[in-house]
């Protein structure tokens, strides 16, 4: 519990009350070693968010500049390979990349909603929507106007001798270091020029001006540290190759104490409450910093290192007080769900699962799965930072329907398709699978949502393609 | 802004838009993320849009932006900015500055933790130049009395410091944060906030580094004999 030295301060009554509640949470709900009651729901949470996508009500308007944003967290989650639920009816892909079109400005970038001015946030997130609508990469760029999108993204930098950094939208949005990280992502997500993007307006030298004393970073320089900041700063910086010109030691130290001793979430600054979606901007953190220390001490010198932070406390906060009855996932008990934490909180859980390889209540889901789509449900995160810690191919993955005659319980087999071009498609499967390589023969012809990538004939099983810590699958590649 | 007091008239019925044509926004096949419509304020974007189509920049469409964040919605950044520029075409900041001041109060007291808002600000601030300051961290102070770790609010103070600040004011900052560290000593903003002084302000405010650096190591201690469980404290002593 918090200690206040008997002395009270708005700090400390706000701390202990949250305390009490999340403690009382645990101790009623939760019996030590009880996984059994611990378990994602994820049809609610998909029943939740695409109640999101079509038509949300007039009170919304307050978020009419972040449409962009409101598709990508539906979207981002809704991936059915991340929550194993049937792909919405409507609105269809092709609806939603006609939105996503109709908010890209003339001279390049995208706007929260058609006609608005181009906005680094909205154009991350229009990037990110556009990967995920499972869109092949010939089709993506008919819809990206790549050329005007970068030189977008340079007008909006700040060149270093006025302070560097960049600017938001034009002609005078504010500047700080989501900007950096936004713009970075999209570039790495479009195959466009990172380091002129960087050069441009000094972005290595300002993210490192925005660490502050406590070792995280803040919006601007000299801004208190915060989990936000520290996530996009860390991973503008990860994507340039150039993270370790933070101070990457003091880093670590302030983000392991941003987690609750007791509720196990991270909170966003010292002395603050802790929220859920700090599970990804916190929780992601981790994986970043172990994959560039590997990159600078070697990964045997990592040998046995323990987990930075504690995975299974963060994964029972999220489960246990963040995770909504009735579908969707909040900042913490008392607050309602919305979409942003949904996203977040769901993107810090897998984060977790797939940093640590634990997986808090993995035998179970509610929906009767198998076991192992609890490890499938921790799949890469869209960061485009996260795949440059976990170097594998861009990628993204969606169900495809069962053939009713299959004798498994498992409810979707993942599809995955490489972006190289000429890979042939693969598929996961669970590892008992191996066994069965008869019924391969018998998979669908075609993928609902790409329509392209299976072809009939014999399938290969490649054993070393178990890239994900608590892998128990196998790929599939069909030759 | 929008006159309360009296009946509110649709804006397609408003005789100084007459000769503008409205423009909906364009609609997908199935509705995407789309957000129902108010019938009546709606339209204020519609005609919004219009004018930002035309690349107008005039009073009426001064007050209708005003109209749109004071009603409909105050995180529009394209609604901020277009404003900015019709500020800026009108006779700039100075012939326009009360104007702009309400408006960011009352934005401030419904949403102090709006983007746009303190970026409206900063810029109104840096506009103005030096003698704006004090009144800045007035302005700001004020959003700190309802939340005293607002966010926004600090930076707000840093660039003010930064761009506008007399050395008299960088001093009168760390009074301030001990203000505040009285109410809360577990408020980090304010520990962060000594950090920015103490590092970034100019000698003649806070005096020779080694005395400055004597002060707050006493002053940290002292806090910390109150309160040993202080994160805050240990952090800014290292």
């Amino acid at each position: 519990m918090t200690i206040d030295d008997s002395l009270q301060t708005t700090t400390s009554i706000d701390q202990a009350e949250l305390e009490r509640r999340v403690a009382h949470i645990y101790a009623t709900e939760y019996a030590d070693g009880d996984e059994e009651g611990l378990s994602l729901n994820p049809q609610q949470h998909i029943k939740y968010l695409y109640g999101g996508l079509g038509q949300l009500p007039s009170g919304f308007i307050s978020l009419d500049a972040s449409r962009t944003w409101i598709c990508y967290w539906v979207t981002h989650r809704c991936r059915p390979a991340l929550l194993g639920g049937p792909v919405p009816q409507a609105p269809d892909r092709d609806s939603i990349i006609a939105f996503i079109a109709s908010c890209q400005h003339p001279e390049g970038g995208f706007g929260g909603g058609p006609y608005q001015l181009a906005h680094l946030a909205p154009t991350y997130a229009a990037t990110v929507c556009l990967q995920l609508a499972c869109v092949p990469p010939p089709a993506r760029a008919a819809v990206v106007d790549r050329p005007k999108l970068l030189s977008f993204l340079l007008r909006m930098c700040v060149p270093a001798e006025q302070g560097g950094g960049m600017t938001m939208h034009e002609a005078g949005g504010e500047v700080d270091v989501r900007g950096c990280y936004c713009a970075l992502a999209a570039c790495e997500m479009l195959l466009l020029d990172k380091s002129a993007v960087a050069d441009a307006c000094g972005m290595v030298d300002y993210i490192c001006r925005c660490q502050s004393h406590e070792g995280g970073i803040g919006g601007e320089p000299w801004n208190e540290a915060h989990g936000g900041y520290t996530f996009c700063g860390l991973a503008a910086a990860a994507l340039l190759g150039k993270a370790h010109a933070l101070d990457l030691d003091r880093l670590l130290r302030w983000a392991v104490r941003c987690q609750g001793q007791v509720e196990g979430g991270f909170m966003g600054r010292t002395n603050k409450l802790v929220d859920g979606c700090y599970s990804f901007w916190q929780g992601g953190v981790f994986p970043l910093l172990v994959a560039l220390l590997k990159e600078q001490q070697g990964a045997a010198a990592l040998e046995g290192l323990p987990l930075l932070y504690d995975a299974a406390a963060l994964q029972l906060w999220l489960l246990k007080c963040c995770q909504m009855p009735r579908g969707g996932l909040r900042d913490k008990p008392g607050k309602p769900a919305d979409y942003y934490h949904t996203c977040y909180c769901l993107s810090g859980l897998s984060c977790s699962q797939h940093y640590s390889g634990i997986v808090l209540g993995g035998a179970q889901v509610r929906d009767g799965s198998m076991g192992v789509h609890r490890t499938m449900h921790g799949m890469l995160c869209v960061s485009a930072a996260w795949q440059h810690a976990f170097p594998v191919p861009m990628q993204h993955t969606f169900p495809v329907p069962m053939p009713s005659d299959m004798p498994f319980k498992t409810a979707s087999i993942f599809c995955r398709i490489s972006w190289s071009g000429q890979t042939p498609c693969a598929t996961w499967l669970p590892r008992s699978w191996r066994r069965r390589r008869s019924t391969l023969r018998e998979l669908p012809a075609n993928c609902e949502w790409c329509q392209q990538c299976w072809r009939p004939g014999p399938a290969v099983l490649h054993s070393d393609a178990l890239l994900l810590p608590s892998e128990s699958a196998v790929l599939v590649v069909y030759s | 802004m929008a006159d309360t007091s009296q009946d509110f008239q649709p804006i397609g019925e408003r005789r100084e838009w007459a000769d503008v044509q409205p423009r909906a926004l364009p609609r997908t096949p199935q509705p995407v993320v789309e957000i129902g419509r108010d019938e009546l304020l709606a339209e204020l974007m519609d005609y919004f849009w219009a004018a930002v189509a035309r690349q107008e920049l005039s009073e009426r469409v001064l007050a209708l932006t005003g109209e749109i964040i004071a009603d409909l919605n105050s995180s529009n950044y394209s609604v901020w900015e277009w404003r900015w520029r019709c500020v800026q075409a009108l006779g700039g900041v100075q012939a326009r500055v009360a104007e702009e001041k309400a408006l960011t109060r009352s934005v401030a007291t419904a949403n102090p933790k709006n983007y746009q808002l303190w970026n409206h600000r900063r810029r109104l601030a840096l506009a103005l130049g030096p003698g704006q300051a004090e009144e800045e961290l007035a302005f700001s102070a004020a959003c700190l009395e309802h939340d005293a770790k607002n966010y926004h609010a600090w930076a707000h103070r840093q660039a003010v410091l930064q761009h506008l600040g007399e050395p008299r004011l960088w001093a009168a900052e760390l009074a301030y944060t001990e203000r505040l560290l009285r109410q809360d000593v577990r408020n980090n903003s304010a520990w962060n906030q000594r950090i920015f002084v103490l590092r970034g302000a100019p000698a003649a405010a806070v005096g020779a580094p080694r005395e400055a650096y004597d002060r707050e190591v006493a002053f940290a201690a002292a806090q910390l004999r109150l309160v040993p469980h202080n994160e805050s404290v240990w952090e800014a002593l290292r």
